[in-house]
């Protein structure tokens, strides 16, 4: 095994993503003959504006060595507990969408339909339910436990970005993670289409095992070279084997406002890149309250990647990991989701030389299922905000549901059932959110429901708000509780 | 108004039928709704399943039954595993416990550590990691406890019983909770005209009964989903060719195993299957490969103690129904499908679509998308089995018998295919957490089958090596005194469940 360890790993990029993966990947291998070189390429400094990290990133923070009390200290990091989504429109429905579950299933039936059979359920189900929206309405947060997971208020983190990746590199500096500047960078493939090594500036040249390319700059997915061609201009279609081209997007996509795409060809290997605009999006996150709201959707660009398969983000030894490599409306906090998951894939199915095909199949898979469900849900809560009613985003969204969110919202519609894993990436309770939220109440509620006693079922209910009452007064200010993690 | 189900009628007793008119009782209690069974004492029954996996200890914890009364009704034996015997090479044989093998180290599963001790020929057998095995194997059982830091809690355990029995405990059961019970053969079956759902049973007796929702127990027949509903079949005899067994209960001669055996054989293979009382035995077969007569006479050179029985044939078909929810028919259990029971896995299959029945109960709409929900989940639940039971026959290495050698070249499916290809050579085991089947299962059979991967995790070198073999070898030793500390598998029948059979010997 010593002899096909991938000692040498490339990272592209000083973005935040690119310093995630260098400090992890340096953490899991630490004891290993394993050089991590991080490699800063001239791009856009990060401004200090605030953005959310899912709860997914406590993990990731732990095995890095990052606390939370330093994260609130030196990246002016605060907390919050759930997304609130909103449309720009006055008159279109606005709901939360808190981390943690809420209300209380009981055996083979969900919450909602208990509500349902009381004659209790409403769009407000979250208002009234849910722990993380109450501690959010009256300011208030504690972590009752040190143990973050089993905290019952799962709480995302709020920093400012430029800080927070300053506090990341310094751990991944730690770590003994080389970094190099250089103006640009040229790569240099072997015939079948492995990165074999990396050129930089003044001649320097790195050899490479496995290439995560975390630039942020464009967007990387991976695609055949005629999907590409169909859409690009056919005079501008790549050539080189290893050139980077700029083309203005194609009318097919025009649907993206000053967008255009990008080509990089390796290998006469096609990676399509797309430079989206999303300057109009503001998170709105605030460090003084653990509210994230966000605004300016019908702004937003989003990567809706039409007419092309999505092969997966790993394709020889190169991952494409940034957060540009499927682009996601920022609605919701999922791409640090996406981006910790596949990390942590990554750490399952690190390759040796000899996995390197293999490994990188699966990854793929579970990309793309995880892919898949995040699509899912973006057209669940595109549809739930009505956005698809606006100009700007018709024919975008109708009619282009997966088989999949069709079926789960018939399913809903009948007996509130919904058809998830249990270790499904978006949580069960997270579609119960918006689509009762959003007022897509089902018709009926479960016929076995019935059976059950209704005065014991309200008692239960009652029992259930006095419960949640009494955590929720016992919960700290939320001010006070920052200001003492920060003493 | 609400619509809702009032009537349901089961037609056909046996394990499905009273495994589905209990679990049903339980959970429809009120006056409101009317159970009724339908059976004839004419119509034998198969007795699916005398082996079992841990899931049916949810199945009857959810029904409220006592194990150890169950346990003495049934006479049941525990069972922490199975044996498969030769279907490597002749001689060779290993376990698949119901447990776990050591214990992850830096977020690396055990099996990569195991997998480089085995490269440098530290250590063999990955049993020496599994207290279910090492258990069993020592004929030794304890009920496993819910302490995370301790080594009794890293298996689970299933039983080994009289389904027969089993029926006739749940029959109690379920009468007892107000199930009507009707004894009779069935004529005839109508259908509305306009839908096409059944809306009664017609009995010889010219007795009709009439029903919203009726739950197909007619085993291999099918009579409601098949023969009245034609819902169609998938074959899936190109993967699993045997489509024959033969089944003949023997005396006991020894006590009990905790672990049932799978014998591999000429064209097929052998169960072994001990209860308090006796020990169940059969030969699955295909018949392309040896004669009924063959396989009979196979089977009784292979029984140890004297035959009680006279010889048992089934025919069968491997594979599922198109549909196992067609309008208002339900099928559960063989009519819904058959899958040989190499992994144990009939009763299970009946249990899951009980239990699916349940969190998908209709009303008088008959809602498709609640409908095709259920036939979605419970085709998973087939799929899932279907593949892990082919990994069993397609890495053998019995060279030169016929039925032997079209298993190992057989093509298999691309998910299995991508299984394999994908332990193979990295050691990876694909994600299966909301299978029946998880990583444990599939790495037992795996390393059993001798599909031993080329590669281990890279973070595995993180630990030095002389640490690592001080590591493992403290597992080896933690299993190894835990079992021989164990009491003996018929010490534990004694004191809990002890069947009062008549004749037994003392």
């Amino acid at each position: 095994m010593k002899d096909s360890l991938c000692r040498q790993i490339v990272i592209l990029g000083d973005s935040l993503e690119g310093w995630y993966a260098a400090a992890y990947l340096a953490k899991l291998l630490q004891p290993l003959p394993v050089t991590i070189r991080l490699i800063k390429l001239p791009s856009e400094q990060l401004d200090d504006s605030i953005i959310s990290l899912p709860p997914s990133t406590h993990l990731f923070h732990q095995t890095i060595g990052i606390s939370i009390k330093q994260l609130i200290e030196e990246a002016a990091g605060g907390f919050n507990l759930g997304v609130r989504l909103k449309s720009q429109s006055t008159n279109k429905p606005s709901f939360f969408v808190p981390y943690s579950d809420f209300g209380q299933s009981k055996g083979f039936f969900e919450f909602h339909q208990v509500l349902q059979r009381l004659d209790n359920l409403s769009e407000n189900i979250v208002e009234e339910f849910s722990l993380s929206y109450k501690a959010t309405a009256a300011n208030r947060f504690g972590i009752p436990t040190t143990d973050a997971q089993r905290n019952p208020l799962q709480f995302g983190l709020e920093v400012k970005q430029a800080s927070y990746k300053k506090l990341i590199a310094q751990q991944a500096f730690k770590l003994n993670v080389d970094m190099i500047e250089s103006s640009n960078v040229e790569l240099q493939c072997t015939d079948d289409g492995m990165v074999s090594a990396v050129n930089c500036d003044q001649g320097q040249s790195f050899s490479v095992d496995l290439l995560l390319d975390c630039r942020n700059d464009n967007v990387s997915s991976s695609f055949d070279v005629k999907d590409v061609a169909a859409i690009l201009d056919s005079e501008s279609a790549p050539s080189d084997r290893t050139t980077e081209k700029t083309l203005p997007l194609s009318r097919q996509h025009d649907f993206y406002p000053f967008g255009c795409i990008k080509t990089h060809v390796i290998n006469g290997q096609a990676h399509r890149k797309f430079l989206l605009n999303d300057e109009n999006s503001s998170l709105g996150a605030l460090k003084d309250s653990p509210k994230l709201e966000q605004t300016s959707i019908s702004n937003l660009s989003v990567g809706f990647l039409s007419n092309c398969e999505f092969n997966g983000p790993w394709q020889n030894n190169v991952i494409q990991l940034n957060a540009n490599a499927i682009r996601f409306p920022e609605i919701h906090c999922e791409f640090f989701e996406f981006f910790i998951a596949a990390l942590f894939d990554l750490s399952d199915l690190l390759p040796s030389r000899q996995t390197m095909a293999v490994n990188s199949k699966e990854f793929n898979r579970l990309c793309r299922n995880r892919f898949d469900q995040i699509n899912d849900f973006h057209d669940l809560i595109m549809n739930a905000l009505r956005l698809h009613q606006e100009e700007s985003w018709q024919g975008i969204f109708a009619n282009d549901y997966s088989n999949r969110l069709k079926h789960n919202t018939q399913l809903f519609r009948t007996h509130g059932r919904l058809n998830l894993k249990p270790d499904e990436y978006i949580r069960k309770h997270h579609y119960i959110a918006v689509l009762i939220g959003s007022g897509q109440l089902p018709d009926d509620y479960h016929p076995l429901l019935d059976v059950l006693d209704q005065q014991d079922l309200a008692n239960e209910l009652t029992a259930l708000k006095n419960a949640q009452q009494a955590f929720e007064s016992k919960l700290p200010d939320y001010h006070a509780f920052l200001q003492q993690l920060a003493r | 108004m609400k619509k809702r189900i009032r009537k349901i009628v089961i037609v056909g007793g046996g394990t499905a039928g009273w495994m589905t008119a209990a679990a049903l009782a339980r959970y429809l209690y009120t006056d409101d709704y009317q159970i009724q069974l339908v059976e004839s004492d004419q119509i034998g029954t198969v007795g699916v399943g005398e082996a079992t996996i841990p899931g049916i200890r949810d199945f009857n914890n959810k029904l409220g039954i006592d194990e150890n009364e169950f346990m003495r009704f049934t006479q049941a034996t525990y069972k922490l595993g199975i044996q498969f015997e030769g279907w490597t090479q002749k001689n060779d044989k290993y376990l698949h416990p119901f447990g776990y093998f050591g214990h992850p180290l830096n977020g690396v599963p055990f099996h990569h550590y195991w997998v480089k001790a085995y490269q440098q020929g530290d250590t063999e057998n990955i049993s020496d990691f599994s207290l279910a095995y090492n258990m069993a194997l020592k004929e030794k059982f304890v009920h496993p406890n819910n302490d995370p830091k301790s080594i009794f809690s890293t298996y689970f355990y299933a039983f080994h019983l009289n389904a027969t029995l089993y029926a006739q405990f749940l029959r109690n059961f379920a009468t007892e909770k107000g199930v009507l019970r009707t004894e009779g053969k069935v004529q005839q079956i109508h259908q509305n005209s306009e839908n096409g759902h059944i809306t009664s049973i017609e009995l010889e007796t010219g007795s009709q009964i009439e029903g919203d929702l009726f739950i197909d127990c007619t085993g291999f027949r099918g009579l409601l989903i098949e023969q009245t509903l034609k819902t169609g079949y998938q074959d899936w005899s190109h993967w699993l060719p045997c489509d024959r067994a033969v089944a003949i209960q023997s005396e006991s001669i020894s006590q009990p195993l905790p672990y049932t055996r799978a014998i591999a054989q000429k064209a097929g293979w052998q169960w072994r299957i001990p209860l308090q009382s006796r020990m169940g035995n059969g030969y699955v077969y295909c018949s392309d490969h040896i004669s009924d007569e063959a396989a009979h006479q196979c089977l009784l050179d292979n029984i140890p103690g004297k035959t009680l029985t006279q010889p048992n044939f089934l025919k069968f078909k491997t594979g599922r129904r198109n549909q196992l929810w067609n309008k208002n028919c339900v099928a559960v259990g063989l009519s819904s499908g058959f899958l040989e029971p190499l992994e144990s896995t009939s009763i299970h299959l009946i249990q899951t679509a009980i239990m699916k029945l349940i969190t998908h109960f209709p009303d008088q709409k008959f809602s498709q998308v609640d409908i095709d929900d259920y036939n979605l989940q419970m085709t998973e639940q087939f799929e899932q089995v279907k593949d892990f039971l082919i990994l069993h026959y397609h890495m053998n290495q019995r060279q030169g018998e016929k039925f032997w050698d079209y298993c190992r070249s057989m093509s298999i499916p691309d998910s299995l295919k991508e299984r394999l290809e994908l332990f193979q050579t990295s050691g990876h085991i694909q994600s299966c957490k909301n299978e029946i089947f998880v990583d444990d299962n599939w790495l037992a059979v795996y390393i059993g089958q001798k599909v031993i991967p080329h590669q281990y995790h890279p973070r595995v070198d993180c630990i030095p090596d002389n640490q690592l073999n001080q590591l493992m070898t403290q597992m080896k030793v933690m299993v190894s005194q835990a079992s021989d500390q164990s009491r003996f598998h018929y010490e534990t029948i004694q004191q809990f469940c002890r069947a009062n059979i008549t004749g037994r010997a003392s």
